[in-house]
């Protein structure tokens, strides 16, 4: 018998494990993954390791590409229509090369560059699969097509491919230590975190110097770690809680009452101390700040109320917030808090059309959207990631359509389920992949050996870098204390029931709380 | 006031689903006397296949596909149709799925267990619950489902001229529920079952004498449990928004403090008790945001009334709170009388150490440097568990918790306020503190959980058996609620970690983390080892002494007990302020191990699956905490097989093997793994001291065939479920697995299931007299 079986049951990962669950669009596929599905996933990891064997995989990818290629150039011809100021430092390149592979793939040549991968799997507490299912398609895809890390596409000099070595953990923090000690020894470059609850591992990484990229950063140590780059769309709460007031504040005239449900996590108090309650002071100018707007709204109150990840029934905390008759309510938590705070709403008579709703881009779940129905319709999103998830002739902006062709397509071809494509997760899985791999080309191109060291230098000096399937990469701005945040940059969206419509391109609340003091909790 | 009468009502619909838990919990307790951990998971299992049904069109069965084969497959669903089936069909195969599961919990787990000692029975429902979830999570997928509701989901606007709106379906939940507890009650009052069923809780004897079948009884109290925990979910679940399967058996924490309130045997005041604690809790959440409100309580206010409502009940009525009867109860297995202590400890630590350096830089082979780390900590840990529970019989949910008191308050008491690391890194949230020197900061905290320990303990005057396993896991949930996770109470400003500044010994670096970030330091590892030893020493001499032995004659018989003269009380509360010094010191190196203490690292969930890594080791033996640490999360025995079997993805049934391994030990060898292996190990030890060449190919002749058939088993098997595996070390485990098993049927068939002389239902170990127990060696 195997003692893994018999986990610890943390409380925090048990409630933010559920919660985070939905947050992964899991949820009731047709198809559920049964022991069944398990066999079929691995003969879909058959077919993917034959995927190597080039000549197969490159006659199969060739009659796709073209499909590819072709709707690409119908949508704007490559790298037409993208601009480097509008879509990040090096979007155009980024689309030509992939484009360019399309056309004739580049497969990877020489000693792979071990990459570690550590991701929680297998526990009932919390189980996201979706995160290394979708990195090992995108692998798959990068070293058969893409030359893997450090190619040169464009001249067809291929690159070192990468070998995914994926660590999976229990919910457990002497699992979590287990994990990096074991990439560790395993002799890896550079580590991708998926999501952690305990920020345990990056001591083990930091001693051994290795850098480490947090795809969903939600712990205090995602945010502010050195040596560590957390690439999550909006970069955790710092970028879309400070957006969702942003947004809130302008896009509905000058409001004066701001619901505020909050989630009731050790980091959650800190963001909405800091990052919600406090710009809301800023506006009212009851705090101090070098904001522009600071003091512009005297009228602004808010009323926020703690929710508890995956609380039972929300009716109470529902009524409490809908009887402060608020203009606005913003909510930023994971997945199925969001649906379920919309649930609870709906419960008690409330539509998008009486009072705005706007929810961080964690929510984005395109079944729970489904299946809400007319409740989910006008929902207003805030947040980075869920343009490659659209279905591809909703999308108009080049660079956008491009890449959500290129994920919808490619991760299929290397072997990722299709219920697990429409996962969020999975979407931040490839963009922290498609990273790796641009500024392996990035180094190779510059001359350089691509190596983890490397690499982390790139992503220490991002600024305004264009990601794969989200908004720019910018890790050398990164305030203290939230030094670890690469992305603070959001976008708003809004569901029309089918898809998410673009509202407002690339924007930031940052500056609410610039020269301020930090404020993590209610009397700091 | 309009607001708290408003606010109270909102809890209601929560409070149903409380309620009709709770009262399934009665009801199982009734029937069988045992308090059903996974009464939460029963309730998720029917919901998931209602909706499964429902929504997809799918019947999943309550177990997996174990057949390591491609071809060959148990059915784990049966396809009924391609766009979901109607409500009324979903309903009636949710209705059947729950008859089903309370069947096999009571004809397979609990009707074996009927005459098992109480923390066999806690443990058997734990293993359930386990069961449970991993197979929700293989056939349903981990991720939230929002079942549609079969009430009317609209509004009810101005509710009771309170000016507010009301969900319709929280008021019919509660109707539903009044209905449905109504029904109940005129069952057991007034029916010829429900007397049976009362006459059977009062006395299983005379019940038998009567003519009634307790089983047959108690298997009808099953069914109605599950049935009714179904019913509560498939109801008042849509209120609740995603259900998941952890967030689902979550709730039976909260159902255990309506069940209390009720006695255990009342279902009305069960009932009413779950809508009262739906109510309060509700009217809580809503103050606790008020700028009035203690800041301190603010967050976990909701989460504490259940905990204070099952500690008021267990603590103010605990004497007069039924114990259910029983035919026979059998009592915890003897705890060996510990021999060869010291010669073992030198073997055992020579192994260790070289082990230590072996591992060091050793390239992918380090890895079990931190893995035997984890096992020896896990140790300490679980002997805490062997004095409380092992020695002196009290079933404590709580230690890991305990170990957590001591880790917070030792990094606390190291803290030091600085902005800075070592390194010169900015340390975002400082945690202020004395700055004390790590060997008083980690006395400091051994000592306050010491302190906690006996206050732990205090019901245990008053309590026993599966009581006190409830109080101390509302214990256990208060200090995380309360403590852990409450930033005003432990200074962790954010979630942040509280930095364990590294340990040295005279001038030795004793930090686990070496320069180049692996875990495999010799000196930690001996650290570590030196005071595991040292707890061991502990316990072992606890069990050779004169408190040792008042220990066991308070668990024997606290009567007996009392009148040889022993004061149990104090006895009780000695031994669980031991216990948490014990884990006490566990927590001070889990948080030198892990360099920093936070919440998540000390919650209840754990000190559960402790306790059963202790029970399946061997709750009553040192050889049993071990081999329990081995067991543990991220320790040896986990580490070996992901390190040789990484691609069998094995994790994906953890859980299910893992609640199998529970019920199995519960049922087959309550001892525990280390006192059946034991007798192997000796005779083998025997063996080889006298074994020469004739012996060694005797020994061939006798072993050769099964050992071979075990290593092709090894060779052929395990490649038919996954692809790659270890062509060198299948065939070899394959070969050892099947001698063992061998061994372990030849004890059986020799020995009765190779339990210690005396170990079922024997006479208690006398308080008073040297009684040869079993021995235990090392």
């Amino acid at each position: 018998m195997s003692s893994r079986g018999m986990r610890a049951r943390p409380a925090l990962a048990l409630f933010c494990g559920l919660a985070l669950i939905a947050a992964a669009c899991g949820g009731d596929d047709e198809e559920s993954p049964s022991t069944d599905a398990a066999v079929e996933t691995t003969a879909a990891t058959e077919e993917t390791d034959a995927a190597p064997e080039t000549t197969a995989a490159t006659e199969e990818t060739d009659g796709a590409t073209e499909t590819t290629a072709t709707e690409t150039t119908d949508g704007g011809g490559g790298a037409e229509g993208i601009d480097d100021a509008i879509h990040g430092t090096g979007a155009e390149k980024f689309v030509a090369d992939l484009t360019a592979a399309s056309a004739s793939p580049l497969a990877a040549e020489g000693e792979p560059i071990k990459i570690g991968f550590q991701n929680p799997e297998g526990d009932p507490n919390g189980s996201f699969p979706e995160f290394s299912l979708a990195a090992e398609a995108t692998v798959e895809y990068i070293n058969n097509e893409l030359g893997g890390l450090g190619a040169d596409i464009a001249n067809g000099v291929p690159g070192r491919p990468i070998e995914l070595v994926v660590c999976k953990m229990a919910i457990t923090p002497d699992d979590s230590q287990r994990c990096a000690n074991e990439l560790l020894a395993d002799g890896v470059e550079l580590v991708f975190s998926s999501i952690n609850f305990f920020g345990n591992h990056f001591p083990t990484y930091a001693a051994a110097d290795l850098p480490v990229i947090v795809i969903t950063p939600i712990t205090v140590g995602d945010f502010t770690s050195p040596g560590v780059y957390s690439i999550g769309g909006g970069g955790g709460c710092l970028g879309v809680h400070t957006g969702l007031v942003e947004f809130a504040t302008t896009e509905f005239g000058d409001i004066e009452r701001l619901g505020i449900p909050w989630a009731d996590t050790p980091p959650g108090v800190v963001c909405y101390y800091d990052l919600e309650k406090k710009p809301v002071d800023v506006l009212n100018g009851s705090v101090p700040g070098d904001a522009e707007r600071a003091g512009s709204l005297p009228n602004l109150t808010s009323l926020g109320v703690p929710v508890k990840p995956a609380t039972p029934d929300v009716t109470p905390l529902v009524t409490e917030i809908l009887d402060f008759d608020p203009q606005v309510i913003i909510f930023s938590a994971q997945g199925a808090d969001c649906w379920n705070w919309v649930d609870g709403m709906g419960r008690l008579g409330w539509t998008p059309d009486q009072v705005p709703l706007v929810l961080s881009g964690a929510c984005i779940d395109f079944e729970a959207m489904a299946a809400a129905g007319d409740l989910a319709k006008g929902i207003y999103f805030v947040g980075a990631p869920g343009a490659v998830l659209n279905p591809i002739d909703s999308i108009e902006d080049p660079r956008d359509r491009f890449e959500a062709e290129i994920y919808q397509t490619k991760l299929i071809e290397y072997g990722l389920d299709p219920a697990e494509l429409n996962k969020g997760f999975a979407t931040q899985a490839a963009t922290g992949l498609m990273s790796l791999w641009s500024y392996g080309a990035q180094i190779a191109a510059d001359g350089g050996e691509v190596t983890g060291a490397a690499l982390a230098e790139k992503y220490a000096a991002s600024a305004g870098d264009h990601l794969f399937g989200s908004t720019p990469l910018s890790c050398s701005t990164a305030p203290a204390p939230y030094v670890a945040v690469c992305n603070a940059e959001v976008s708003a969206t809004q569901w029309n029931g089918e898809a998410l419509v673009p509202v407002r391109d690339r924007f930031s609340g940052l500056d609410l709380v610039a020269g301020t003091e930090i404020k993590p909790g209610p009397d700091a | 006031m309009s607001d708290i009468i408003f606010f109270l009502l909102a809890g209601l619909g929560l409070g149903s689903l409380y309620a009709m838990l709770g009262a399934g919990l009665v009801i199982v307790y009734r029937g069988s006397g045992v308090i059903n951990f996974a009464q939460g998971a029963f309730a998720m299992y029917g919901v998931f296949t209602f909706d499964e049904a429902r929504r997809n069109g799918y019947l999943r069965l309550p177990w997996f596909d174990f057949l390591p084969t491609h071809t060959v497959n148990v059915p784990v669903s049966i396809k009924l149709s391609d766009e979901g089936v109607s409500t009324p069909v979903a309903f009636v195969l949710a209705i059947a799925m729950a008859v089903l599961i309370g069947l096999m919990a009571h004809f397979l787990v609990f009707r074996p267990l009927r005459s098992a000692a109480p923390l066999g029975k806690v443990i058997g429902s734990l293993g359930v619950m386990l069961y449970l979830q991993g197979v929700a999570q293989l056939n349903f997928g981990g991720t939230g489902r929002q079942p549609e509701a079969i009430t009317p989901d609209g509004v009810f606007q101005n509710f009771l001229g309170l000016d507010k709106a009301y969900p319709q379906g929280a008021f019919w939940a509660v109707v539903l529920a009044v209905v449905i507890g109504a029904v109940l009650w005129l069952l057991f009052q007034f029916t010829r079952f429900g007397l049976a069923t009362r006459a059977a809780s009062s006395n299983e004897k005379g019940a038998v004498l009567l003519g009634y079948s307790p089983q047959l009884l108690a298997a009808l109290n099953w069914v109605i449990a599950s049935v009714l925990a179904t019913l509560a979910a498939i109801i008042v679940g849509p209120i609740g928004g995603s259900l998941t399967p952890i967030g689902l058996s979550a709730l039976v924490v909260a159902s255990l403090g309506a069940a209390l309130i009720g006695r255990l045997t009342s279902i009305p005041i069960t009932m009413a008790g779950g809508l009262l604690l739906g109510a309060v809790q509700s009217l809580l959440g809503f103050w606790a945001s008020k700028d009035w409100f203690p800041t301190i309580l603010s967050s976990g206010a909701r989460d504490v009334v259940p905990l204070v409502a099952i500690g008021l009940v267990l603590f103010l009525r605990g004497k007069k709170l039924p114990l259910r009867g029983t035919v026979e109860e059998k009592r915890l297995p003897l705890a060996p009388y510990p021999v060869r202590i010291k010669q073992h400890m030198i073997v055992w630590s020579v192994i260790v150490i070289v082990a230590a350096f072996l591992f060091e830089d050793a390239g992918p082979r380090s890895v079990f440097a931190l893995a035997l780390v984890t096992s020896l900590i896990a140790t300490i840990l679980m002997l805490s568990s062997v004095v409380i529970t092992g020695y002196i019989g009290q079933i404590s949910l709580a230690q890991l918790s305990l170990a957590g008191v001591a880790a917070f308050i030792m990094a606390r008491m190291m803290a030091d306020g600085a902005k800075l690391t070592p390194d010169g890194a900015v340390i975002p949230f400082p945690v202020s503190g004395p700055g004390l020197p790590w060997p008083i900061a980690a006395l400091i905290g051994i000592l306050v959980a010491v302190i906690v320990g006996v206050i732990v303990g205090l019901p245990a005057v008053r309590i026993r058996g599966v009581q006190l396993a409830v109080v101390t896991i509302a214990f256990a949930i208060s200090l995380q609620t309360l403590y852990f996770e409450n930033s005003k109470a432990t200074g962790l400003t954010a979630g942040a970690p509280a930095n364990v500044k590294p340990a040295s010994f005279f001038g030795i670096d004793l930090k686990s983390i070496g320069d180049r970030g692996l875990k495999d330091r010799p000196e930690f590892m001996i650290f570590v080892l030196v005071v595991l030893l040292g707890a061991i020493a502990l316990v072992a001499n606890l069990r050779r002494n004169g408190t040792g032995r008042r220990f066991l004659a308070v668990r024997a018989n606290e009567r007996a007990a009392a009148a040889a003269g022993i004061n149990v009380s104090r006895t009780k509360l000695l031994a669980f302020g031991i216990a948490a010094g014990i884990a006490g010191i566990g927590g001070v190196m889990l948080g030198f191990n892990q360099n920093d203490v936070s919440s998540a690292g000390f919650v209840y969930q754990a000190s559960l699956a402790y306790l059963a890594f202790a029970y399946l080791g061997g709750i009553t033996s040192v050889n049993g905490a071990i081999v329990g640490g081995l067991l543990a999360p991220a320790g040896l025995i986990t580490v070996t097989g992901a390190y040789f079997f990484a691609d069998a993805e094995i994790e994906n049934y953890t859980a299910i093997l893992g609640g199998l391994g529970m019920i199995i030990t519960a049922i087959q060898n309550p001892n525990g793994i280390a006192p059946t292996l034991q007798p192997l190990f000796q005779h083998f030890g025997r063996w080889l001291r006298a074994a020469r060449g004739p012996e060694w190919a005797a020994a061939g002749k006798r072993l050769g065939p099964t050992f071979v058939v075990g290593a092709v088993l090894g060779y052929l098997v395990w490649p038919l479920r996954v692809e790659t595996y270890s062509q060198f070390w299948m065939p070899l485990l394959g070969g050892f697995l099947a001698l063992m098993a061998r061994g372990i049927y030849k004890q059986a068939r020799a020995g009765g299931h190779g339990a210690p002389p005396g170990a079922h239902g024997a006479p208690p170990v006398a308080a008073t007299t040297s009684t040869p127990a079993p021995a235990e060696v090392g």
